[in-house]
């Protein structure tokens, strides 16, 4: 059983994903960086950058900053620890997210969690790529239904 | 015999030496800077990225003037025809470096209606819901192909060198398509039906339709109607009462994504090359934005809306607040697209940011 957040939760999602090569591939290509930024109750942030390269997620990181994010086209999503646990909970409850917890229901109102861009120059164009690859990265998180998570706090 | 006409007594000829053994072969040795090729393929496969190699990877400032569809870095022989419709044939024009790439994710992003949705998890809805769906669906299934058609207005006349461009609008063209019977089909699946028609809907497309050219058409289009039903995809995902509605905007979320990244580096591209023509911009967003600013506040276009994220007719207040949030961020990710494009309209900007509580 892996403890949210990890290098090792977010490595056991790209795992499922790099083990379903053909579902991953009938959904399309992905070229970002996925950068969860996560608040605790104790006001400590834990920040990991999720390397989106074609049909997988290349690489798994712990960044120590944001200004130490790596990778092309990065994106934060950002929220309070207790939005995330929420959300894992009701991916694992219901095989998946239910309707008020896909990642688009969550960020639209950039409440329980909000998109901001890391490249100033290229802004909303990294952002509207989440938007592009949106059906990619829920199933991505959705894998979250089969597994084993321990929470932090 | 009947008697043939000079074209074909000329084919005749032609194959009649063939069979004597008397060949041409003239076009193995056409071309010579081209030959040697090898285009390597990318992790992705090979992509049209990755065949822009050597001579096949120049992009013209300005299109060949033989004005055929001869391929770009193709031999082609004097006197081969023109076809006398190419006149869009600058690179500023229609050029955007992202061309290829979202090209080849639509590609690869493909979808169908009918195998994609899962059609059987609708379920009965209440009669206002199902209402507020249906006329959501009727106004999207209206709109949507104007990014069919208006691409479609303008492709046959770019000229070949920048198949890149064209390619992606054809995408785009089939993706409209998809967009237009997803939610034909979706009203018409669940009790409901077709709704009421929009006249502010039609003014906004008359003012697309009729752009006077195509970059002021591409950024009336791409970025500022595609951009705000990117928003109200958005949305309809966040409300959607069931998964076949989520799934359904979610996947024309990411089709309409691609459309506006186009639209935005298209405009960085066109208005590096030609600033001098930043006022043809502006003038079409200063009718544009109004056009679209009236048509969101429509009974037709905002009620339902209101419904669906009140909960019902008679939550439609609690539904305003609960979308007060939505004009703001569609505003706001408007400008920020064509600031990244080079464009600062903040001060210029026909909507509010924000409407009165």
């Amino acid at each position: 059983m892996d403890e949210f957040p990890s290098v090792a939760w977010f490595q056991r999602l790209a795992e499922r994903m790099a083990a379903q090569p053909e579902k991953y591939r009938r959904l399309g290509p992905i070229d970002m960086t996925l950068v969860p930024r996560i608040v605790f109750p104790d006001g400590h942030v834990e920040l990991y950058a999720l390397a989106f390269r074609g049909h997988t997620c290349a690489s798994v990181e712990q960044p120590a900053s944001l200004a130490a994010v790596r990778g092309p086209h990065p994106v934060v999503i950002e929220g309070d620890y207790a939005a995330w646990r929420d959300m894992i909970e009701s991916i694992r409850r219901h095989g998946g997210a239910d309707l008020n917890h896909t990642l688009n229901a969550l960020t639209l109102p950039d409440w329980p969690l909000r998109l901001a861009p890391l490249d100033e120059r290229e802004g909303q164009l990294d952002v509207d790529r989440f938007y592009r690859y949106a059906e990619s990265l829920q199933q991505f998180f959705d894998e979250a239904a089969a597994v084993e998570t321990r929470f932090a706090a | 015999m009947s008697r043939v006409s000079p074209t074909i007594e000329g084919a005749l000829d032609r194959l009649s030496m063939m069979r004597d053994g008397k060949f041409d072969l003239s076009w193995m040795h056409a071309n010579p800077g081209g030959w040697g090729t090898r285009a390597q393929p990318s992790p992705l496969g090979l992509t049209l990225s990755d065949i822009n190699v050597g001579p096949y990877g120049e992009i013209p400032a300005r299109g060949a003037a033989h004005g055929s569809m001869a391929p770009r870095g193709s031999e082609v022989p004097p006197g081969t025809p023109a076809l006398g419709s190419y006149d869009v044939d600058e690179r500023a024009v229609v050029w955007a470096d992202n061309a290829a790439e979202l090209y080849e994710e639509a590609v690869a992003r493909q979808w169908s209606s009918a195998r994609d949705i899962p059609w059987e998890r609708l379920e009965p809805l209440p009669d206002d819901i199902e209402r507020a769906v249906c006329q959501l669906c009727t106004q999207l299934t209206e709109v949507e192909f104007i990014a069919g058609d208006l691409p479609a207005k303008w492709l046959w006349r770019i000229n070949h060198d920048f198949h890149e461009v064209k390619l992606f609008l054809a995408s785009q063209i089939f993706d409209e398509a998809r967009h237009m019977d997803v939610f034909r089909k979706r009203a018409l699946a669940n009790g409901g039906g077709l709704l009421q028609a929009s006249p502010g809907a039609e003014e906004l497309l008359r003012i697309i339709i009729e752009a006077p050219s195509y970059t002021v058409a591409s950024a009336l289009m791409h970025i500022l109607a595609e951009g705000f039903v990117l928003t109200l995809f958005r949305h309809g995902e966040f409300l959607a009462p069931t998964p076949v509605e989520k799934r359904i905007f979610r996947l024309c979320m990411q089709d309409e994504a691609r459309h506006v990244g186009y639209g935005t580096l298209h405009l960085r591209h066109f208005l590096r090359a030609c600033p001098e023509r930043t006022a043809e911009i502006h003038d079409i967003l200063d009718r544009g934005e109004e056009a679209i600013f009236g048509l969101g506040a429509e009974p037709a276009s905002i009620e339902p809306r209101l419904i669906l994220a009140g909960g019902g007719v008679d939550r439609m207040q609690e539904g305003m607040l609960r979308t007060a949030f939505l004009h703001h961020k569609q505003v706001e990710e408007y400008l920020h697209r064509l600031r990244v494009a080079g464009l600062d309209r903040r001060d210029r900007c026909k909507i509010p940011l924000e409407l009165p509580q």
